[in-house]
């Protein structure tokens, strides 16, 4: 029962991780940029959330205004990184992410202070299954995260979005000259993924606890997710995401009386892991062949 | 036209400079005239008002606001006033460090009171050797702070105290787990809880987890600790949100029980009982001893009702921020803004004060009167003082 009471809890944690490194890949599919910026992106969101339900609005219209918070997050964004976008100067465009991940942050400290606010009051609501147990937001993070997982599969695959995105992604020059708008495009993958990146947020930390730095240790997981799964490669994306989440949960778990690996070790395990495979395949577990620009 | 132009411009220019220097003379001679009447000396404070332990530092500063204000009638006659300087340590090291250094070099503070968590004191303590500035804090307890510096001195209790009451506690078990976070204090803690364990070989430590410094999810810990299946479990975190998110997340495995758990300090704070209140009922929790003197209670009151609450610092922290700054301030009007005066005084004399009488710092960096400590059990989510 042990062991799948950890698969479960490392499920949770991974799909947390698949769910940012998703609009991480959408991000970089457009404009080959890696969002860093996504996780605090993320974190805001989630404290206008907290801001929306402290005030005492009602669910619904907090709901509504946290999601509007996280598309306005996403197009600001795509306004920031545009012209970098277009330059083609992929470094820059990072650091410009970074840099506005950090102001996030800092406005969250300033806005909120530093210490750790809590969603809900009290302790979490749980669903148990003999001695299997797991939160409320730990099911809808599972089931959101497998829902949009098949869902992305099949909107990048078989719709003329899709058709679009991947169109863009390969050549926009090309894509333009076919009729595709290749901005448009942009703006709309870079406000989806601050949708996305808000509800990661909120579920990350419904599930735990609301502090400012909160996104960085997740985007920073998302970003290895996406190196070692291939950065062409949605399936790549979540079959690395749970190679590098669930294998360091179950060694650190697993690890004996004797031999016990604190939860320190976590990060150490990732990074390990991550270096192994891109050792062994640079451009990822994944990788499938691209047109050059 | 040129020549006149820059005649004009010398001509504006000589007036400005007479007035600017005419307002600079009747501004020094004003502050001349304020010097004799009163010379102030600021006091720093240096702990945390961001982050997961700002309830002590906001607690803190409402004793200071309240009490320095006494302080400065008391010396009103000898025209000696002191003002407070705060500033945020975060509790860490490395803003604690930040702090200090402001306070020394931007506000010329020459006395600290604190840290207050032991990373910021440990951090701070190698840069006053020299003896520029003198520390004295009302809460930092870890061991090593004993000999970190001369010029740092603690009236907390030592976290080797502590850890010695919570091992002969637990030692009427047969199997304990720990779970401690990795900061200075609860490393520490969780050092001289074990050293001290290893006087109960009866008592085997089944599972010794620990998590990095802002970790938020414990569940697969938890689950860890549980396979182990202790009859007891230490929770060794700091204090605020992480002890709160620790037993909530705790009280989650509805379907383990039968355990007794034990907390330090960070389970005397109210805010980390309500957390789970269930899990907390029948904790107990090793901690410095409450103060029942009728006069630290009324001055207590006083403060809650005035400033606001002070139920995470409790009356034994309480009273040593008090003793901290009636020691402090009652030396240097009697030595001087002088730190050296003042560590000689510390080394060499005896203070009384609400934590106890014989205040002395002889032989140690620690108080002399920290040997005893006090086993609350939480009830109704308080928790209280076992007779």
């Amino acid at each position: 029962m042990f062991f799948w009471q950890i698969l479960l809890n490392s499920l949770v944690l991974g799909t947390q991780v698949l769910l940012l490194a998703v609009p991480l890949y959408l991000v970089h599919s457009v404009s080959r940029i890696y969002h860093l910026a996504l996780g605090a992106s993320g974190i805001f969101t989630a404290y206008a959330l907290y801001f929306a339900l402290s005030s005492a609005w009602p669910l619904g219209l907090a709901i509504i205004f946290s999601a509007a918070i996280a598309i306005i997050l996403g197009f600001i964004s795509y306004r920031l990184l545009d012209s970098s976008v277009k330059k083609k100067e992929t470094m820059p465009g990072m650091l410009i992410s970074l840099a506005f991940g950090i102001i996030l942050e800092s406005l969250i400290s300033i806005m909120f202070g530093t210490d750790a606010k809590s969603l809900t009051s009290g302790v979490l609501p749980v669903i148990s299954w003999g001695s299997l147990h797991i939160t409320v937001p730990g099911v809808i993070t599972l089931s959101a995260g497998l829902v949009l997982a098949v869902l992305f599969l099949i909107i990048l695959n078989k719709t003329p979005w899709g058709r679009k995105l991947a169109s863009v992604a390969e050549n926009d020059n090309l894509a333009a000259s076919l009729g595709i708008k290749a901005d448009s495009v942009r703006v709309q993958t870079f406000m989806i993924a601050g949708l996305l990146a808000g509800f990661v947020g909120v579920m990350t930390t419904l599930n735990t606890a609301l502090v400012p730095g909160a996104g960085f240790p997740l985007v920073i997981l998302a970003f290895i997710v996406l190196l070692t799964g291939g950065l062409n490669s949605l399936k790549g994306v979540i079959v690395a995401t749970y190679v590098l989440t669930l294998i360091p949960e179950f060694i650190i778990s697993l690890s004996g009386s004797t031999w016990s690996l604190g939860a320190s070790w976590k990060m150490v395990i990732v990074f390990l892991l991550a270096a192994l495979v891109l050792m062994w395949r640079p451009n990822g577990l994944f990788i499938s062949q691209t047109r050059c620009d | 036209m040129n020549k006149l132009k820059k005649h004009l411009k010398i001509a504006y220019l000589i007036p400005l400079f007479l007035v600017l220097a005419l307002a600079g003379c009747s501004r020094q001679a004003a502050t001349n005239n304020a010097n004799t009447q009163m010379k102030t000396i600021k006091l720093g404070f240096v702990m945390p008002m961001s982050g997961d332990a700002a309830a002590y530092g906001e607690q803190i500063q409402r004793v200071v606001d309240y009490y320095l204000p006494i302080i400065n009638e008391r010396y009103k006659d000898k025209n000696i006033k002191f003002e407070a300087v705060y500033e945020d340590g975060k509790c860490t090291g490395n803003d604690a460090v930040s702090a200090m250094q402001k306070l020394t070099d931007i506000d010329g503070v020459k006395f600290i009171v604190g840290g207050i968590c032991s990373s910021e004191t440990l951090a701070m303590a190698p840069l006053s050797k020299d003896g520029h500035v003198l520390l004295l804090t009302p809460g930092s307890s870890n061991i090593a702070i004993e000999g970190a510096s001369p010029y740092l001195f603690s009236l907390s209790y030592r976290d080797d105290v502590i850890g010695n009451k919570i091992a002969t506690e637990v030692s009427q078990y047969k199997t304990v787990a720990i779970i401690s976070e990795q900061n200075d204090y609860n490393v520490g803690m969780r050092k001289n809880w074990l050293a001290a364990m290893a006087a109960h070989p009866d008592t085997k430590i089944v599972a010794d987890e620990s998590f990095p410094k802002g970790a938020t999810d414990f569940r697969s810990i938890l689950e860890k600790v549980r396979k182990a299946n202790p009859e007891v479990i230490f929770l060794n975190p700091n204090a605020g949100a992480t002890a709160e998110d620790l037993i909530k997340q705790l009280a989650e495995i509805k379907d383990w029980n039968g355990y007794k758990l034990f907390g330090q300090f960070s389970y005397t704070s109210p805010e980390a009982l309500k957390a789970a209140p269930a899990k907390s009922e029948g904790m107990i929790v090793v901690d410095a001893p409450s103060v029942n003197n009728p006069e630290l209670l009324a001055l207590k009151k006083d403060i809650e009702n005035t400033k606001g609450s002070l139920a995470d610092w409790g009356t034994y922290y309480t009273a040593a921020t008090i003793d901290t700054l009636n020691i402090t301030t009652s030396l240097i009007v009697e030595l001087g803004n002088n730190p050296q005066a003042v560590r000689q005084a510390l080394v060499t004399r005896e203070f009384n004060g609400y934590i106890g009488d014989n205040i002395n710092f002889k032989n140690s960096s620690f108080t002399s009167t920290g040997n005893n400590v006090s086993v609350y059990i939480v009830k109704n989510g308080v928790a209280e003082l076992q007779k």
